[in-house]
């Protein structure tokens, strides 16, 4: 290679690939912000999400887990734009007030979410949104880890709900980000608490 | 943004040489997948197979990963090839006939791990891990892990793969053949 923007590697059989270290959020102002809008499209940011809807399309306010986050620590969010009035969603659908779960993620345990973790209720389900899903937005900040968290609500109640094993469900709505086909995949297990599960999984799978 | 292009090779190559080209040219190949935006080229090449002749320059489309590679000493049914790996779309190209590409199937790819001495190139996805050496693409190992690889280890005829595995809630480490992609142990 002669230009100088290349480097050459010639290598015999190697060690490659990173590890990803989780961050903490600060959950207790982050599940406030979640916004109570349902879509089928959202550009955040340049970043365009869509996914297969039977009621058409809708262009609200796109905000991401991360987008969340940083409105926690930040107070405003630069990417939010508002393209279009936002959709309610569904009547059986609702957030949650953070603060009103601290008794139960108590009884969830270390492993499960912090005191203050954002949720959302849909359909009489309380879905709680686990710290590993949390910090991956934050620590994997590209579309896959971060799709807008409107889109949660449609996933959970219009996609194909799989009961993998006693432990995991997965929920996966097809559609697309930037132009690449894939399915929206957000994983539960359920909790101690009454009908709640607990989100442990959530990422946009490409070509899935 | 100026990718770096990392080049890196898995077999002889002759006197084949590869270079990154300056900007645009005419009379260059498109490099295009579906889907891939074509308003700019992720990175261009000179590629001279040598001998003096039969050169050409590719313009290589890709997406929104930042991982741009060439692999040489690709060996393609169609003779000598080259892999390259624009923004995360891979293109496996003979050098002798450009204009019969063909598109990687895993998009997109994150990293591109070689194997100089197996002659093979492992090029890692999100979930999936596929594996391109004489002939094309090996094998697709299906979806491994959940939602990205802490780690990717090749070596003494086996690749070592770490991530989430959603529905057991935990970090597994899988080790599969590298010749064949199955999978020998799960932990």
């Amino acid at each position: 290679m002669s230009s100088s923007t290349s480097r050459v590697r010639l290598t015999p059989c190697s060690l490659a690939g990173s590890f990803i270290t989780a961050l903490l959020v600060l959950a207790a102002v982050f599940g406030g912000l979640l916004p109570a809008v349902a879509m089928a499209s959202a550009d955040d940011a340049g970043t365009k999400y869509t996914y297969d809807a039977d009621d058409g399309t809708a262009s609200t306010a796109p905000t991401g887990l991360l987008d969340a986050a940083e409105q926690a620590v930040t107070g405003f969010s630069p990417h939010v734009r508002v393209k279009a009035p936002a959709v309610p969603l569904p009547p059986a659908a609702r957030f949650v007030a953070p603060g009103s779960l601290a008794d139960d993620a108590a009884r969830l345990g270390d492993d499960a979410v912090g005191a203050v973790s954002p949720t959302l209720e849909v359909g009489g389900t309380r879905y709680i949104y686990g710290d590993r899903v949390l910090n991956r937005a934050v620590a994997v900040p590209g579309p896959y880890h971060n799709f807008p968290s409107s889109f949660d609500a449609d996933v959970l109640t219009t996609g194909t709900r799989t009961v993998v094993n006693d432990g995991y469900i997965q929920y996966t709505l097809p559609g697309s980000v930037n132009g690449v086909r894939g399915v929206y995949e957000i994983g539960t297990r359920p909790t101690a608490l009454g009908g709640g599960e607990l989100i442990t999984h959530r990422f946009f799978r490409p070509g899935g | 943004m100026v990718d770096v292009v990392e080049v890196l090779s898995i077999g002889p190559h002759g006197e084949l040489e590869v270079e990154e080209a300056d900007g645009s040219h005419s009379g260059c190949f498109s490099f295009v997948a579906a889907g891939v935006s074509e308003l700019a080229p992720a990175i261009s090449l000179n590629v001279s197979p040598g001998g003096g002749s039969g050169s050409w320059c590719g313009e290589f489309f890709g997406g929104h990963e930042d991982v741009s590679s060439v692999v040489l000493g690709v060996s393609l049914s169609t003779g000598d090839g080259v892999l390259v790996v624009a923004r995360g779309v891979g293109y496996l190209v003979p050098v002798g006939a450009p204009e019969v590409f063909e598109v990687v199937s895993l998009r997109p790819i994150r990293d591109v791990v070689v194997c100089a001495s197996d002659g093979v190139a492992l090029l890692v996805g999100y979930t999936d891990v596929v594996a391109v050496g004489a002939g094309g693409e090996l094998w697709d190992s299906g979806r491994l892990v959940w939602d990205g690889f802490t780690s990717v280890r090749v070596g003494s005829g086996s690749v070592v793969v770490t991530g989430f595995d959603a529905p057991s809630g935990r970090d597994v480490e899988i080790t599969l053949d590298l010749a064949t992609g199955d999978v020998l142990s799960r932990f």
